[in-house]
C-alpha cells in the first residue's frame, strides 16, 4: 500500500470513529433520564473512600461539600 | 468437544491464573475505590463485565477485517479508545431508554468505566498475539474466552474485597491503618492467595 493512501486511510478511519463518537454522545446527552432519575447525584457510599483525584464526580463531591460549609458560615 | 474444553480452561485461566487485578494489576483505581460495600462493587463489577464483553466483540473484528488488511496495526489503541468511549455512550443509552432501575444504579458511572485501564488492557491483550485474518475463527473464541474470563475475574475479586473490607470495618485496626492502608495491604496478601494459581495447566 502506498503511504499516500495509508495516510488517507488512517484520516478516515479517525474520522468515521470520531463522528461515531460525537453522534452517540450527543444522542446520550438528548436522550431524557427515566422518571425519578433526573436529578441523580453520586452516593457517599460508592465514592466517598475513592481518592481517584481526576475524577469529574468526585470534583462535584468537593464542590458541593464546599459550597455547604460557605452556607454554614 | 476439545474447542469447548479449550474454550473453558481459557476462560479459567484470565479468571484464576492470570486474573486482571491481582496478577496483570490493571483495574486497580476502581478496585480499590468502589469495593467499600459489597452492592456497589457487584454493580461497577458488572457494569465492567458488560463493558469489557461489549467492546472485545467489537473491537477484535475491526482490528482484524479492518486494520490488519490495510496494514494499519499502529492505530490499534487509538482505535480501541474511540470505539471503547463509544460503546460505553450507547449502553448508557440503552440503560437510559430501557432499564430505569439500572440507570439509577450505574448511570452516572459508567462514563467512569471508559478510562478504567482493564477494558483497554483486554482489547490490546486480544490483538496483541497477532490475531491473523487466516485463523480468525480460533482466534475470536480465544478473544472472547479472555474477555470473559478477565471480566468475571474482576467481579469476583472486586467482590471478594468488598466483603473484606466490610469485616474490617468491625476488626480492631490502628489507626494508622484504617481506610486505605489496610485496603492495600488487603489487596496485596490476595494477590499472594493467587499467585497459588500459577502453574495450573502448565
Amino acid at each position: 500500500m502506498s503511504k499516500e493512501l495509508a495516510i488517507t486511510l488512517t484520516i478516515v478511519i479517525i474520522v468515521v470513529l470520531l463522528a461515531i463518537f460525537v453522534t452517540s454522545f450527543v444522542l446520550y446527552r438528548r436522550t431524557p433520564a427515566p422518571k425519578g432519575c433526573e436529578n441523580l447525584e453520586p452516593s457517599e457510599e460508592v465514592c466517598g473512600s475513592c481518592k481517584k483525584a481526576g475524577c469529574p464526580i468526585r470534583w462535584g463531591i468537593e464542590k458541593s461539600d464546599e459550597d455547604g460549609k460557605e452556607e454554614k458560615e | 468437544m476439545n474447542y469447548f474444553v479449550t474454550f473453558l480452561l481459557a476462560i479459567v485461566s484470565s479468571f484464576l491464573v492470570d486474573n486482571v487485578v491481582l496478577s496483570r494489576f490493571y483495574g486497580i483505581c476502581s478496585f480499590v475505590g468502589v469495593s467499600n460495600r459489597v452492592k456497589s462493587a457487584a454493580s461497577m463489577g458488572i457494569a465492567v463485565t458488560f463493558v469489557i464483553v461489549l467492546a472485545a466483540l467489537v473491537s477484535w473484528p475491526i482490528y482484524v477485517f479492518i486494520l490488519v488488511p490495510a496494514e494499519l496495526t499502529f492505530m490499534d489503541t487509538i482505535v480501541y479508545i474511540l470505539v471503547i468511549a463509544s460503546l460505553v455512550q450507547v449502553v448508557g443509552l440503552v440503560v437510559k431508554k430501557f432499564s430505569p432501575s439500572l440507570y439509577k444504579a450505574l448511570g452516572i458511572y459508567l462514563p467512569l468505566i471508559t478510562t478504567n485501564c482493564a477494558v483497554l488492557g483486554v482489547v490490546q491483550e486480544n490483538t496483541a498475539k497477532g490475531a491473523s485474518y487466516a485463523y480468525a475463527a480460533a482466534d475470536f473464541g480465544t478473544a472472547m474466552a479472555n474477555a470473559l474470563g478477565t471480566s468475571v475475574g474482576f467481579l469476583v475479586v472486586i467482590v471478594l474485597m468488598a466483603c473484606i473490607r466490610t469485616r474490617l470495618e468491625a476488626a480492631n485496626t490502628p489507626k494508622a491503618f484504617k481506610g486505605l492502608p489496610i485496603a492495600l495491604i488487603t489487596a496485596a496478601l490476595m494477590a499472594l492467595a493467587f499467585m497459588g494459581f500459577q502453574g495450573i495447566g502448565a
